[in-house]
């Protein structure tokens, strides 16, 4: 047993394979943020008059808000006078037509990453829009998506090509007014993606999006927005991973889904970031805010995600179900191992008649990771019907690991039926005991027990995305047992 | 003259009326009252921005002119006549709080068995204040609200109740509660002790009664200690009246292989607030946690529990329901907690809601926060209306719909009273129940 702990010991202790670091020159602002910076980055961008006003408004209002501090995590407090704002690979100006434009270091990222950019043209149909350090560098298959009317582009563009869609649903479904880390997304975000399926088109691939965060000291702020129009269907799917780094990355973005009447989004993340070192020096801060809104009947909102990364991780994927017979799904996989901190979960809304959501969350605390599920359930009074099951299960390896849930459920409906479940327990020594007796080494028989434990949560992960999720859990795993 | 706590500074307004508290010359005492004083000007009064009072709006309680009881002489039983209600068929030793003075000419202690004191705290303190000295205060959490912060700075009397090492009872101890409201709106702040012996064996029962004349509000903390092997089998009957607030603390510690079961139901009161707090200090220690909220009208009960698992091997279980007519509101926050070593803790928690009507409502915040691998925790809750196949089933048999209905209501509540030890008294919540439910119904 010792000598298998060691074994898996140095397993753990292996670094983190995805930690390198491009040298690209970048295009970047001095560390700081007021009116002046706020205003310097929409002119960078050319933005129109509107959208200036938009970030100076959620910067005022980011200025009167205050930091959160209920989350259930630890930190040291942010500067963010010391953050800069914009960065951008050398050449935006020029911006590279196809894959032989892109910088050839750009490419090599992308290879040492195992997702070269060319071979997933041809896997499985994939468009990728990459955004490499805040500013869209590669999109490809455009003409395909473009000949069924779907549009798919850097958010940046979207505002000027686009903006009476920009200017009705940006900051439609998380108001800049939202919270903290929206309001300084909204005012300072970079870039992002920009999805609009019009009515009746069924997206022809899943669209996908890598976003890395490469340059030092560069908080990232994405602002993601996707629209699926009456009828439509979309599937979106996001995959970070981020090089390895001492100082402490900030990562606030938005994401918004619209889902019109019988539309259906599907929202797919594999979180990879940095997750500091065993002491918990560096990794990312990862605070989101993601949010969809079910505007018409029969829509569904669906987010599945898979967190293993990050240092701390803190965000709720969640659904405002407002048509009649709408749907919202959430599933989730989160690992904490090491140090990392994880204070995820989700809401649901339930407003329209006939709403039902379910959420399923799995979380696995290994070493001294601490992971909370936070979730609100809520149901108004209009909400005649409206069913909601939940179910959070934590699995925890290791004497010092946490793992808490924190539900939250409002019922203002007398027929609204409301189910919320959740077990914390550690790997059954039984199981584990079966296993090995069946003759598979206490490593493999730890990885197909959690895999089996998540399964519930892979299955809803498109295909390629789900063989990512399984590997990247046993690589996170690997060796908390022992 | 009145206090109203939400404007007035309750501290200094009721300064001169508690002059005459019990043991002005014991030091730790009066330290003790100036830390709830002090707690108090820190925290003042709970409002919705506090996450622990999130759902629960305490301005109708507190927005009344009080007047602080509990001080003084106990008036004497025959000034005013005082209508003790009573549980038919229960047989137990009594003891009678009135305006928070323990009334000894109404209460039943004079042959108590060997082994058993039970009377007023302010005799204790006056008579043995080493023996109450351990145990006042020593079961509270480091930092509570402002209305426990109150009782502490105002702390006099309520009952004083010891059973000493081996000591089994077979009547239960019935500590009853009556507030006269009588236009008055009095303030009563009992602070009850409850100290069981090693392998003491006691079932304790407290009953919150009061008249509907008009408003006032109990604001009582009861403190219980369990000693190795201790058993204490626990009822928390609240039957205050219709105009009333009631914010009741129960803090529990419990030693190696004690046992305890906790039952709380709450019937009447406008605004009701129960906290209730265990701390599983030695291995072996078990808990059961029932509890019951019945709200019709404008009624709203906010139940909050905690569980500390502190050790290895101790066993938690919770049961929690509310059935809501009206516009009625029940708040349900229990949160277990597993401290880092406490391995091999087995608990369970559930919380159960039934609307039975469009403007009654139910906010549920059960949770887990786990800092230990070994353990086994579960929680659950639901919120729903009766299920339509079982009142089609009755219906088929020839029950009346309405009758099927109020049938399966009834169940549904009867189940979370089921640990209710003295049969006397839990017959006597079946029919409150039943016929609070078929009023409504």
């Amino acid at each position: 047993m010792a000598k298998t702990a060691t074994e898996l010991d140095t397993l753990v202790r292996r670094e983190y394979k995805e930690g390198f670091y491009t040298d690209i020159e970048s295009d970047t602002f001095p560390p700081g943020l007021d009116e002046d910076v706020v205003r310097a980055l929409s002119a960078k961008k050319g933005e129109p008059g509107f959208m200036t006003e938009w970030r100076l408004e959620a910067f005022r209002r980011w200025q009167q808000l205050t930091e959160p501090s209920w989350a259930h995590v630890h930190y040291p407090k942010i500067d963010f006078q010391a953050i800069s704002y914009y960065s951008a690979p050398k050449r935006p100006e020029d911006g590279p037509q196809s894959l032989d434009e892109v910088d050839p270091k750009l490419l090599e990222t992308y290879e040492k990453l195992g997702i070269p950019i060319e071979e997933q043209k041809m896997l499985a149909g994939v468009a990728v829009d990459a955004v490499f350090d805040s500013v869209s560098v590669a999109t490809t298959f455009k003409k395909t998506l473009s000949d069924a009317g779907v549009i798919f582009c850097p958010i940046s563009e979207a505002v000027h090509e686009h903006p009476e869609l920009v200017k009705q649903y940006l900051g439609s479904v998380v108001p800049p007014t939202d919270n903290y880390y929206a309001s300084l997304n909204s005012a300072v975000f970079s870039d992002g993606s920009f999805v609009y399926v019009p009515k009746g088109v069924r997206c022809p691939m899943e669209l996908s999006t890598y976003f890395r965060i490469n340059a030092m000291n560069t908080g990232q702020f994405e602002r993601t927005l996707i629209i699926a129009d009456e009828g439509s269907y979309v599937s979106y799917l996001e995959g970070c991973t981020a090089p390895m780094r001492d100082e402490n990355q900030l990562h606030a973005a938005v994401v918004e889904l619209v889902a019109m009447k019988d539309a259906q989004i599907k929202y797919s993340t594999v979180q990879n970031w940095y997750p500091g070192d065993e002491e918990g020096r560096g990794g990312i801060y990862n605070f989101v805010t993601k949010r969809g809104a079910c505007r018409g009947e029969n829509a569904k909102i669906s987010w599945t995600q898979v967190e293993t990364g990050s240092a701390i991780t803190w965000k709720y994927p969640s659904v405002i179900l407002e048509g009649d017979n709408s749907i919202g799904e959430f599933y989730s996989v989160a690992l904490t191992n090491n140090m990392q901190q994880a204070d995820t979960g989700t809401k649901m809304v339930h407003i329209g008649k006939n709403t039902s959501s379910t959420i399923v969350s799995k979380g696995i605390s290994a070493g001294r990771g601490q992971q909370s599920y936070r979730g609100l359930v809520k149901a108004l009074k209009s909400a005649e019907n409206a069913r909601n099951y939940s179910q959070c299960d934590s699995l925890l390896m290791g004497d010092k690991c946490g793992a808490h849930t924190f539900p939250y459920i409002e019922i203002k409906n007398p027929t609204a039926t409301v189910e919320h479940e959740a077990t914390t327990s550690r790997i059954g020594e039984d199981q584990l005991f079966y296993c090995r007796q069946r003759g598979l080494s206490e490593e493999d028989a730890v990885s197909m027990i959690v895999n089996g434990f998540c399964k519930e949560v892979f299955k809803e992960l498109p295909m390629e995305f789900a063989v990512e999720a399984q590997k990247l859990l046993g690589i996170s795993l690997e060796g908390a047992v022992g | 003259m009145g206090v109203k706590l939400n404007t007035d500074n309750p501290i200094e307004s009721f300064e001169a009326l508690a002059a005459d508290r019990v043991g002005r010359d014991l030091e730790w005492l009066e330290s003790y009252r100036a830390r709830g004083q002090e707690q108090f000007r820190s925290v003042g009064l709970p409002t919705l921005r506090n996450e622990d009072w999130k759902y629960t709006d305490v301005r109708p309680i507190t927005r009344h002119d009080y007047r602080l009881a509990g001080y003084g002489d106990a008036a004497p039983a025959d000034e005013k006549p005082v209508t003790v209600p009573s549980v038919e068929g229960l047989d137990a030793i009594r003891l009678v709080v009135v305006d928070g003075r323990v009334n000894r000419a109404l209460s039943d202690i004079d042959a108590l068995p060997d082994g058993v004191t039970l009377g007023a705290l302010t005799d204790a303190i006056r008579d043995e204040p080493e023996a109450v000295k351990p145990w006042l205060g020593a079961a509270l959490p480091e930092s509570g609200h402002g209305f426990s912060a109150l009782n502490d700075a105002f702390v006099n009397d309520g009952a004083w109740l010891r059973v000493a090492d081996g000591v089994a009872l077979e009547r239960p101890i019935e500590i009853v509660f009556v507030v006269n409201a009588d236009g008055q709106a009095p303030l009563v702040q009992p602070r009850n002790l409850v100290v069981a012996g090693e392998g003491a064996k006691v079932e304790v029962i407290e009953r919150y009664c009061g008249d509907d004349a008009g408003p006032y509000l109990s604001n009582v903390i009861t403190e219980m200690f369990l000693a190795p092997r201790a058993e204490i089998q626990f009822t928390r009957l609240q039957e205050e009246g219709a105009r009333a607030g009631h914010v009741g603390g129960l803090f529990v510690r419990q030693r190696a292989d004690s046992r305890c079961t906790l039952n709380t139901v709450s019937l009447d009161g406008l605004v009701v607030r129960n906290d209730l707090r265990v701390f599983l200090d030695e291995p072996g220690a078990e808990c059961h946690l029932n509890g019951l909220a019945l709200g019709t009208s404008r009624q709203h009960v906010d139940n909050h529990t905690t569980v500390e698992h502190r050790v290895e091997h101790c066993t938690s279980r919770e049961l929690y329901k509310s059935v809501l007519d009206g516009r009625a509101r029940s708040v349900f926050h229990g949160r277990i907690i597993v401290h880092e070593g406490a391995q091999k803790t087995d608990s369970e928690q559930r919380n159960e809601n039934l609307l039975l009507s469009r403007d009654a409502e139910v906010d549920t915040k059960p949770q887990l926060e786990i800092y230990a691998d070994d353990v086994k925790c579960s929680h659950g809750a639901t919120v729903g209306q009766l299920d339509e196949d079982a009142v089609f089933y009755l219906r088929s048999r020839g029950v009346s719909e309405t009758e099927a209905r109020a049938l399966l209501t009834i169940a549904f509540a009867d189940s979370a009273v089921l640990g209710i030890g003295d049969e006397a008294l839990r017959a006597h919540v079946d029919r409150r129940i039943r016929d609070k439910l078929n009023r409504e119904t």
